[in-house]
């Protein structure tokens, strides 16, 4: 029997940007994509203090990862958050 | 890098706190701030016991300052004859410029497991707090309505000339209000119903507080408890409250009403209760209550629940006798998302209970 590919697939690294925004895509949240460059703040682009909980969440589930509240100012971009889980990850 | 680290609040926090509070909320001229004492009341005085409360700190030039904090009020609820304890949000908040380099979701999670135990269920008020919350396993149970009625035709149209007049200062606009209220002040009718006046200071030892919720609580599905102790913690004591409390006795009920009249000219139904809950006997008093208003100079009487904080006939009397306040249209409604825990889900097979509540659970909320 073959296996769908499922939303939460795990994450591998190098993680690109492109990834992450996949993964953005895949959560019901306000940031709009369109707006979103590699270096844009997720607030900038209408994440919420939800939107940000939520991706971080999905984000840890995929990677088997904890990202530590103080952290987060590391990862409210795409470019730092490929570069973090990059770090940890490898 | 910023350096964060959250810990329980200490004793020495407190005015700290207090001032960032003042400052957020807008009331920070002496007069309309919050006082250490009244902060230290509602920490400290709970009939539930005292709030869980933790801040987050961040190091600025060797020195630990506050960026946020999160408290948790326990407020002692009935459901039927078992007694619960449930708490509110109180002052939850992290300053903008630390939102997007700390998750404070993350924090509440945090602060929200280490008292998970304690409580039968967690609530919180506020515009936009059921999305938020919902991340932490809240939902949401109702908006909060705002009625009003007035006892002038034209009490809409003076509270605006006064409100543009006295933009500045509240007691030239209250002064104005009181002019204008007098000029055509409508002839009150007698009441068919008779409503007791009690101070605050004498409700608490009146007769009829000492056994009233024994008797109500029984018919009042999951509700804030209404004994002594938690009236006088809400009202009665608590610094700042300017009220009276009209109770109502006979032989088809009792119920009674407790009026904030710290605006000489805008009155507060700030609770009330009637049992057991009905209609004809809600409508009556109401009158009675308007009356009593009435005769004491308002121009209105303000009341605010929530959409299903009621049973449905009580609500229908009320939603006829008051209308929807006219400035709920320009302020985002206020949201009730609340979690239960997971004993209190088994108990109540997952049907959650009319919660009857009015405006007293609002204190403080941020």
């Amino acid at each position: 029997m073959t296996q769908e590919p499922g939303p939460f697939f795990r994450i591998a690294v190098p993680v690109s940007t492109a990834l992450l925004r996949q993964i953005i895509a895949q959560l019901d949240t306000r940031i709009n994509l369109k707006k979103l460059k590699d270096n844009t703040r997720l607030r900038d682009a209408g994440a919420d203090s939800l939107d940000l909980f939520n991706f971080i969440l999905a984000i840890e589930e995929r990677c088997g990862i904890v990202i530590p509240s103080e952290d987060v100012g590391q990862v409210n971009t795409l470019d730092g958050m490929a570069r973090y889980l990059n770090e940890k990850l490898s | 890098m910023t350096a964060f680290r959250t810990r329980r609040l200490r004793l020495g926090d407190e005015s700290n706190l207090n001032a960032i509070y003042n400052r957020i909320v807008g009331r920070e001229r002496i007069k309309w701030s919050r006082s250490l004492e009244a902060m230290r009341w509602i920490w400290h005085q709970a009939p539930g016991g005292p709030v869980d409360s933790w801040v987050i700190e961040t190091e600025v030039d060797t020195e630990w300052t506050i960026i946020g904090h999160h408290a948790l009020c326990p407020v002692r609820f009935t459901f039927g004859d078992e007694d619960l304890l449930c708490a509110k949000t109180m002052n939850s908040f992290l300053l903008p410029e630390f939102r997007d380099r700390f998750s404070y979701l993350r924090f509440e999670q945090e602060c929200l497991r280490e008292v998970d135990a304690r409580f039968d269920a967690t609530y919180s008020v506020g515009a936009g707090s059921s999305r938020l919350r919902s991340a932490l396993g809240y939902t949401n149970f109702g908006t909060w309505i705002q009625f009003e009625r007035g006892f002038q035709p034209l009490h809409v149209i003076y509270r605006v000339v006064a409100n543009l007049v006295g933009r500045q200062s509240y007691s030239a606009r209250a002064r104005l209000l009181r002019v204008l209220a007098s000029i055509s002040a409508v002839p009150v009718r007698e009441p068919s119903r008779e409503l007791v006046e009690l101070t605050s200071i004498d409700a608490p030892s009146s007769r009829f507080f000492s056994d009233f919720w024994k008797e109500a609580r029984i018919g009042a599905g999951m509700a804030p408890r209404r004994g002594v102790e938690d009236l006088e913690w809400r009202f009665w004591k608590r610094q700042g409250f300017q009220g009276t409390t009209l109770t109502y006795t006979s032989p088809v009920g009792r119920a009674y009403f407790i009026v904030e009249t710290a605006n000489p000219v805008i009155y507060s139904l700030a609770d009330f209760y009637i049992s057991p809950p009905q209609p004809e006997l809600f409508d009556n008093l109401l009158d009675a209550l308007y009356v009593w208003c009435a005769q004491r100079g308002a121009l209105a009487v303000r009341c605010r629940t929530i959409t299903q904080g009621l049973p449905a006939a009580l609500l229908e009397v009320l939603s006829c006798k008051m209308k929807p306040s006219v400035l709920q249209r320009f302020i985002p409604a206020f949201e009730l998302p609340r979690r239960f825990s997971v004993a209190m889900r088994l108990r109540t097979n997952g049907v959650f209970p009319v919660w009857n509540t009015t405006d007293l659970l609002v204190v403080d909320s941020l």
